[in-house]
Order: C-alpha cells, then sequence, then structure tokens
C-alpha cells in the first residue's frame, strides 16, 4: 500500500483530485470527527446548531431515533441539532447521493424535527451552508406520513413539493419468511456459507466487484463500511468455482430489527442463487433469533420490487411524505 | 388486467378487472397518460379486482399526486376487503378516499 499523506485528502475529497477510496477514508473519517462544530458565540443567533458526529451523538440519546442515529460516522451521513437554552429543540439527518458518481449531487433528508420554528430555520440555514460546500444541487426528503405532520408544513412552506407515496420498506417477522412456500422447498446447499467464513481481502474483493456491477443495495458507501457492520453469523455469501458469486448482508438495529442492506448476485445462475442466499441466513437466524425478530426489506429498484410481491403478495409499505427543491450550489 | 375508461364531464372513471401487480401496473399507469390533465375527479372502480399489489398502490399515488395538485379528487371504489386491510394496517386510509 503506498503511504498517504493525512495532510494532503480534504475534508470532502469528491471536490478534489483525491479519490475516496479505501486508503483514503480512514483520514476523511478523522477530519469529519473533528469538524462537528458549534454555532460561535456572539454572532446574535437564537439557537446553536451543533454538527453530529460519532463523539456527540450519545449525548442525543431520546431526541434522536437510535435507528437514525446509527447512520451517524459513515461517510456520506450527517446531522445537525438546534439547540435552545441548551434543550434540543430541532434535529435532521441526511444522506448525501451519488457522490462517487459523475451524476448530480443530491441530499436526501432522513429524519426531521422542528418543536422550535426560528430555530428550526437557523439550522436549515446551516444545513444549506453545508449543501453548497458539498456543491449538492437538489434536496429530497422522505419522512413517515402522519395526518399532522408539522415537519411536512415545515418544508412545504420552504419551497420543497410534498406528495403521499408508499415507503420502499417492508417488515416481515422471522417466521413469517420461514414460512414463505419458495424457501421451504430449497436447499441453501454446501456452496452458500457465512460471512464469517469469508476473509477480509475475498470479502473486500467481492464488494467491489458487486459495486463494479452496480450492485450496492441500499449503500452508497458499501465499500467503506467496517466488517462488523454487517452480522457475519447470519450474513451469507454463496461461493462456487471459487467465486463468490452473491452476497446477502445484514445490519442489526439498534432496535434490534435485522436490515437486508445487500441481496445480490451474479452470472445466469443469479435468481436461484438469491433464494439460497435467503434460505441459509434464515436458517441461521432463526438459530441465533427468535421467531418475532422483525426483519427489513427494502424494495428501492423494480427487482426488489416484484421480488417483494411474490415474497409478500399482501404487504405494503407505510405511507411517507416526500419532496424536493433545487438548492443553490 | 383490463381497464375501461368511462367519461363524465370532468369525472374519469376506470374500471379495473383482473389483478394489479407489478407487470400489469404499467399497463394502467399507461391507460391513464393524458387522461388526467383535465378532470377534476377520478374513480378508480376497484369491483371487478382481484388482487392488487404495491406496483397498483403506486399507479394509484401517481395519480392522487396529479390531482391534488390542483384540488381534484381521487376515490377508490369497491376496495376487496384484503387490500382494504393492507391498506389500513399501513396507514393509508388517513389519506385517500376510499369506498367500500
Amino acid at each position: 500500500m503506498e503511504p498517504i499523506e493525512a495532510q494532503s485528502i480534504p475534508f470532502r475529497p469528491w471536490d478534489g483530485e483525491i479519490v475516496l477510496d479505501r486508503k483514503t477514508l480512514p483520514f476523511v473519517l478523522a477530519k469529519k470527527k473533528g469538524e462537528g462544530s458549534k454555532t460561535p458565540e456572539g454572532t446574535g443567533a437564537y439557537a446553536d446548531i451543533v454538527e453530529l458526529n460519532e463523539d456527540n451523538i450519545a449525548s442525543f440519546e431520546g431526541f434522536v431515533p437510535a435507528d437514525i442515529a446509527d447512520h451517524i460516522g459513515r461517510v456520506f451521513f450527517f446531522g445537525l441539532v438546534a439547540m435552545v437554552h441548551d434543550v434540543p429543540s430541532c434535529g435532521m439527518v441526511w444522506e448525501l447521493l451519488n457522490m462517487r458518481e459523475h451524476k448530480e449531487k443530491e441530499s436526501r433528508i432522513l429524519w426531521l424535527k422542528t418543536l422550535d420554528e426560528e430555530a428550526a430555520d437557523e439550522m436549515l440555514k446551516r444545513y444549506e451552508g453545508l449543501l453548497y460546500e458539498d456543491g449538492v444541487k437538489t434536496s429530497s426528503y422522505l419522512i413517515p406520513a402522519e395526518p399532522v405532520c408539522p415537519e411536512k408544513e415545515f418544508l412545504e412552506a420552504r419551497g420543497f413539493g410534498a406528495d403521499l407515496s408508499e415507503g420502499d420498506e417492508i417488515i416481515a417477522s422471522l417466521k413469517q419468511i420461514r414460512n414463505i412456500q419458495l424457501l421451504k422447498k430449497t436447499q441453501a446447499g454446501r456452496e452458500s456459507r457465512p460471512l464469517s467464513e469469508l476473509n477480509q481481502s475475498e470479502l473486500e474483493a467481492a464488494l467491489s466487484r458487486m459495486e463494479k456491477m452496480g450492485f450496492r443495495g441500499l449503500c452508497d458507501d458499501l465499500i467503506f463500511l467496517p466488517r462488523m457492520y454487517f452480522e457475519n453469523e447470519v450474513s451469507s455469501c454463496y461461493v462456487s468455482e471459487d467465486q463468490i458469486q452473491g452476497l446477502l448482508l445484514i445490519h442489526r438495529l439498534p432496535s434490534s430489527r435485522l436490515k437486508i442492506v445487500l441481496l445480490s448476485a451474479v452470472g445466469k445462475d443469479y435468481n436461484r442463487i438469491l433464494v439460497k442466499l435467503m434460505k441459509r441466513t434464515m436458517d441461521s437466524l432463526s438459530e441465533l433469533y427468535s421467531e418475532d425478530t422483525e426483519i427489513i426489506i427494502d424494495r428501492h429498484n423494480l427487482a426488489t420490487l416484484a421480488l417483494g410481491e411474490k415474497l409478500f403478495p399482501n404487504e405494503l409499505g407505510k405511507p411517507f411524505f416526500i419532496g424536493s427543491r433545487k438548492e443553490k450550489a | 388486467m383490463k381497464a375501461t375508461k368511462k367519461r363524465e364531464d370532468d369525472r374519469l372513471t376506470v374500471a379495473v378487472e383482473g389483478s394489479i401487480d407489478v407487470k400489469s401496473a404499467p399497463e394502467l399507469k399507461e391507460e391513464l397518460e393524458g387522461e388526467l390533465e383535465d378532470i377534476s375527479e377520478l374513480v378508480f372502480d376497484l369491483t371487478e379486482t382481484s388482487y392488487t399489489s404495491s406496483a397498483g398502490l403506486r399507479v394509484f399515488l401517481g395519480a392522487y399526486q396529479t390531482l391534488s395538485k390542483r384540488g381534484g379528487k381521487m376515490i377508490l371504489k369497491g376496495v376487496n376487503p384484503a387490500f382494504y386491510d393492507a391498506l389500513e394496517m399501513a396507514g393509508f386510509t388517513y389519506f385517500l378516499d376510499i369506498e367500500r
């Protein structure tokens, strides 16, 4: 591995000449951590805006939902909390999209809380500034739809659209999945193995290969996630002819729900491999987890929507409000 | 899936026979193209619809968005119990106008 000069790595490498990869990532994360700042004193600001990072996120336990806080520390996830008289009154977490591709950069707000409108406006102003620094041109949001939803009203009044949509996620219990006929009839086979059997370089090679083929699952930062992000015993790989041909990666959320973050296979038999991977993962889950354990399946593209329809024909995603606006980049 | 359209002034009724799934939903979406521009009320008559999946719901929501931006209205009529239960469980019955 070539030596890297830490000073030469910009905080936001996507705008520089440095390529964000495994070698540069530790420096980027270290700088990101160091940058978490508060509003300087004496600015006359109503709220104190805090940038979230791995070091301070625990102080907002109970305010930022645990499964949302789980994203903080990942390379493309950011968050702000607005403090009024030292009490958190507003917060938001967003994800940057298309940061490693030659596409228009986007931000997607995943969580927003606006208990105090003035503080929320100051927080949004900081958000806009950060997007400007990142060269983000479009900002969107995706928040759970409730009959009374002040966050939606807040964003709508600030130029975001507001449409009702169906969420991509469906949640099924382990028991429900184990009872799917297709899985009952399937044998996982010797080729389906636990992720723990892969050494680090084999896993990295498999993830890079999947990524080159466009399979990132839910994660733009898939190749940067630490190995322990995945549940190694229940996540599965499919190895045939000395090649990893499929991966099913599971992440355990703080709420104890399990989320499938990647389910991909390559080759002409990819459909059969996907089912075998599911079978192995569900078998190992039932040894380690109760049958009530909830599993989140994200139907983020047409293929996964079709798979969801086949496996859970009567399940619908939750309603969400979605909207977007152009930013000043 | 077969969709039959009936226009009465600014009201369009689309009666759907068969199932609306990931394969047939694009056909239903195509049937609606250009039809929503000058109507104020859209009724999906689902009395003869045997099954509706997420893909079908997404077509309804697309039409709902188009109409609600203009202050129009969308009604789902004749919704079968299984689909109604799924809509209710997910939380869509708060937002959509549904007649069983």
